[in-house]
């Protein structure tokens, strides 16, 4: 752009960048709605395939969530340590065939007060249950803070 | 005569505050304070640059079209990237290619190969299936020597 002012050109050029911050601004504020409007997540499990070497002295203390056909979660806490005489058993009864999950998150719940020391969890379901309910059983699990969450193949 | 240019010209605050030849209001003192916008800029494009590398919509949205009703989970993680197994009744997708589920194994050993360690699988799969369509896809990754899995979930609720 050449200014004639008092008869001599101007070279001077100097570009408006007002707009072009406010388009930059648009573009951020656009990326940022659309990454929070994106509701997918994951929920991460590990598991182990005979990795530990024989000369391991113990497992963890672990609770298993067998998910049976009517609706029925049976957990069983293993390896709680030298004071464990026998296997624990805690079983939480179906409603009309259908998962209580208000059960379950209780039981849960009394399993880490009892036994704080339980940060790992294997879920065991069965050929029919539904995957809608081996989410929420492992969901469930990290709310009591289970870290360690792993599921069992039949 | 002053043209209709020169009277309709922004003044430059740059140039008013040169001391050689001031342009403008020339024996006065401009009170307008000289904002340097290119480092401003600079750090907007930056940010855009960043934003767009980092979040990639389509993928996701891609994954919300296909997989149905993905279950919802109230504590998950932000989605990563890995190698994604869509679970669509009896059929499997390993990155979009159909295998058959006696080659979920071959298949995995494959991309371990590739990539030269233990892939991260990513199932996405409608939550009304059943949990048998998924045994076979554990049992092969447990074959190939594949550990960790991610199971894509929706953000959110209460759960039940």
């Amino acid at each position: 752009m050449v200014i004639a002012q008092e008869g001599k050109k101007q070279l001077n050029f100097e570009l408006n960048l007002l707009p072009i911050i406010s388009v930059l601004a648009v573009c951020v504020c656009f990326l940022l709605m659309t990454a929070v409007w994106i509701p997918i997540g994951q929920v991460s499990i590990q598991q182990g395939l005979g990795e530990t070497p024989l000369g391991q002295t113990e497992n963890p203390p672990t609770v298993f969530a067998a998910m049976n056909a009517n609706g029925e979660i049976v957990f069983m806490l293993k390896d709680l340590g030298p004071q464990q005489t026998r296997e624990e058993r805690v079983v939480v009864n179906g409603i009309a065939k259908q998962i209580n999950w208000a059960a379950v998150q209780e039981s849960l719940q009394s399993i880490r007060k009892t036994y704080p020391q339980i940060r790992t969890a294997i879920v065991m379901p069965n050929p029919i249950s539904k995957y809608d309910d081996v989410i929420q059983m492992m969901d469930h699990m990290h709310r009591v803070e289970i870290a360690d969450v792993g599921l069992s193949p039949f | 005569m002053r043209s209709i240019l020169k009277n309709q010209m922004m003044q430059s605050p740059l140039a008013n505050q040169s001391i050689i030849r001031p342009k403008g209001n020339r024996g006065r003192k401009s009170l307008v304070i000289t904002l340097v916008l290119t480092s401003l800029v600079d750090a907007f494009c930056m940010l855009v640059i960043y934003l767009m590398f980092n979040i990639s919509p389509s993928e996701q949205a891609s994954m919300i079209s296909k997989a149905g009703q993905l279950p919802i989970a109230s504590h998950s993680d932000t989605l990563e990237r890995g190698t994604v197994v869509r679970v669509e009744g009896d059929k499997y997708f390993v990155n979009e290619q159909a295998v058959a589920p006696q080659n979920l194994t071959q298949k995995f050993q494959q991309i371990k190969a590739q990539m030269g360690q233990a892939p991260d699988i990513l199932i996405q799969a409608d939550k009304s299936l059943n949990f048998s369509a998924f045994n076979p896809i554990i049992l092969a990754a447990a074959q190939s020597g594949v550990h960790q899995f991610k199971f894509a979930v929706f953000h959110g609720g209460n759960g039940k």
